[in-house]
């Protein structure tokens, strides 16, 4: 197996708040990762270094074996790895075809001339092969009657996967999911834990999932890292993190001794 | 041969009946000269007010400087065409004034666009001041005195003016609905989910401002041979604030909307002028000076527009002609 996402002895404060104090894990290929813990424990902040909106005090980060810390966001994405948000960062205002079109910027390639005149060749077949991939897209999440709707008019659940979808678009090694299942009923949840198995199985994608809903994760993730207070407090199998004394109480708060 | 869409006929025929009347009406004395000049006038701000949108409106960058661009092209113009006043030069002319205001927006952006919103806006309002302060300082174009043009009003043309709008505009529509406009909207719209897909945002807020600059340059070449005379303080920072009026006006963000506000505004402004035989009869009206009131008349509207449009005139639509293709399910 080889590790996708090395994550060695990362450090981030905001002032005195070390929200993430020498965390390491290490992601490998394939792998469906998950990260918990409660409230404020430093997981979004995670994700927000490895994606380059915040630079690592100290400590490296490794993508494929390069280091990528401190790059800037754009940077990172076109290297790989793309996110979603916990509060959901579709284009509100703007079409769903639109908002998988934009991420599909790269496949663009054309200059300044072709743009300005839609005369060329070149600008005619890029256009027609985004739509197309596009609608792909949008044909696999069952979004594609609704391509010209606005994004701010679809329910959540169809937003969040809206957002899965741009992330898709752009073809990424790993996939970063801010609490997917957010907002969701049971069923939605079930329904989200399939669709993300599947863009691992059939697409081959890792991921690397925050989330709060335990069932979700318990169900989907293959290694689990917990974090609590920005220190990670355990990791390994569901299982095994599962049953760990420390994860227990800091999800739950320590036993309060009764002979006191 | 390809038959064309009901769009594109559309289009020509508009571009043409807007091309020979004004040409024809003038000719067989129905309108004078002066009614044409307002025409060209609503020509060149068209272009500016629209290359303003670009910035402001499609790629969201709060940009007071839009004069200072205008200027620049004006007197790069002013100072090639006073060489070689010829016309195989009023071409060159003109998109050395663009490419002139573009290498100054790429100068100023790359700093300044660090900036959001009102920072921004303060940044480039300085970039005014500067402008019409270096342009008093340079002598070879007359500093703070202004300098006349050689040529006279031969390049007066309504074909002129009406031709390089309608190019302009037609290049500008034609980016806002390509990836390059798609990524500028994805920048306005969440600059961290345009980052996060992967957009280089400073790289597409200095390719709004260039672009944005150019078409200002050229739109400034055409003022300077609409009044033949070229004054540091016809490009200070209340004419930035005009062509701000006209983007907001007429609807930020939509491209008719600063066509339709460069109209209205022009329009109003002159078509105020007739007002001025009966003004001296109103009481309070009569005693604003002169040349004055038409502008007291304008805000009123401009308040009675932003009350009932807030949205500007063209509420966020767009005209058929300045839409996109449609797009098909593949």
């Amino acid at each position: 197996m080889k590790p996708v996402l090395e994550f060695n002895n990362v450090i981030v404060s905001f002032g005195g708040l070390k929200a993430v104090n020498d965390v390491s894990f290490t992601i490998e290929e394939g792998q469906i990762f998950g990260l918990i813990g409660p409230n404020g424990a430093g997981k979004t902040t995670v994700f927000n270094t490895i994606t380059g909106f915040y630079k690592p005090d100290s400590g490296e980060i490794r993508f494929l074996g390069e280091p990528i810390e401190g790059k800037p966001t754009w940077w990172i994405t076109r290297k790989g790895i793309c996110r979603t948000f916990q509060n959901i960062r579709v284009f509100k205002q703007l079409t769903v075809l639109d908002n998988v079109r934009i991420a599909l910027h790269e496949a663009a390639e054309y200059g300044l001339l072709d743009a300005g005149t839609h005369a060329t060749k070149k600008f005619r077949q890029r256009e027609e092969e985004i739509i197309k991939v596009s609608d792909e897209l949008l044909g696999g999440i069952g979004l594609l009657e609704e391509r010209s709707k606005i994004a701010s008019q679809l329910p959540y659940g169809k937003q969040r996967e809206l957002e899965i979808a741009r992330a898709l678009a752009l073809k990424p090694k790993l996939l970063l999911l801010d609490e997917p299942a957010a907002g969701m009923n049971p069923t939605e949840t079930m329904e989200l834990g399939r669709y993300i198995k599947s863009i691992r199985d059939n697409l081959g994608i890792t991921i690397f999932v925050i989330e709060h809903h335990m069932d979700l994760v318990m169900g989907i993730c293959e290694e689990v890292a917990v974090m609590d207070f920005g220190v990670k407090i355990a990791e390994g199998t569901p299982d095994v993190v599962k049953n760990n004394p420390q994860v227990i109480s800091a999800y739950l708060g320590q036993e309060v001794s009764t002979n006191a | 041969m390809k038959r064309l869409s009901k769009n594109t006929i559309t289009t020509i025929v508009v571009i043409l009946v807007l091309l020979i009347v004004p040409q024809v009406l003038y000719s067989t004395g129905v309108i004078t000269i002066y009614v044409l000049s307002i025409l060209m006038e609503i020509c060149f701000f068209s272009i500016s007010a629209l290359s303003l949108n670009l910035v402001f409106g499609i790629a969201g960058q709060f940009s007071l400087g839009q004069a200072a661009f205008v200027g620049v092209g004006a007197y790069v113009f002013g100072y090639i065409i006073n060489q070689v006043p010829s016309w195989w030069m009023l071409f060159p002319a003109l998109i050395a004034g663009g490419l002139a205001s573009a290498a100054l927006g790429y100068v100023v952006g790359l700093p300044t666009l660090r900036l959001k919103g009102d920072y921004l806006g303060i940044a480039t309002l300085a970039l005014d001041q500067i402008f019409v302060v270096v342009i008093q300082n340079i002598k070879a174009v007359g500093g703070a005195r202004g300098f006349l043009l050689g040529i006279g009003s031969s390049f007066r043309q309504w074909w002129l003016f009406f031709g390089v709008a309608v190019i302009s505009v037609w290049i500008m529509r034609n980016i806002v609905y390509s990836n390059w406009g798609r990524t500028m909207i994805a920048v306005r719209e969440d600059d961290i989910a345009a980052e996060a897909v992967g957009i280089d945002t400073t790289k597409s807020k200095i390719w709004a401002f260039v672009i944005g600059s150019f078409f200002a340059g050229v739109a400034g070449g055409l003022s300077a041979i609409y009044s033949g005379f070229l004054q540091p303080n016809s490009f200070n920072f209340i004419q930035s604030f005009n062509y701000m009026v006209m983007v907001i006006m007429g609807g930020l963000g939509s491209l008719g909307g600063s066509l339709v506000g460069a109209f209205v505004y022009v329009a109003f402004l002159e078509g105020f002028r007739l007002l001025k035989d009966w003004a001296m009869y109103v009481p309070l009206l009569g005693s604003i000076a002169q040349d004055q009131y038409r502008i007291v008349f304008f805000a009123l509207i401009l308040i009675v527009i932003m009350l009932y449009a807030p949205k500007g005139i063209m509420g966020g639509k767009e005209f058929a002609i300045l839409k996109g293709k449609e797009l098909e399910k593949k």
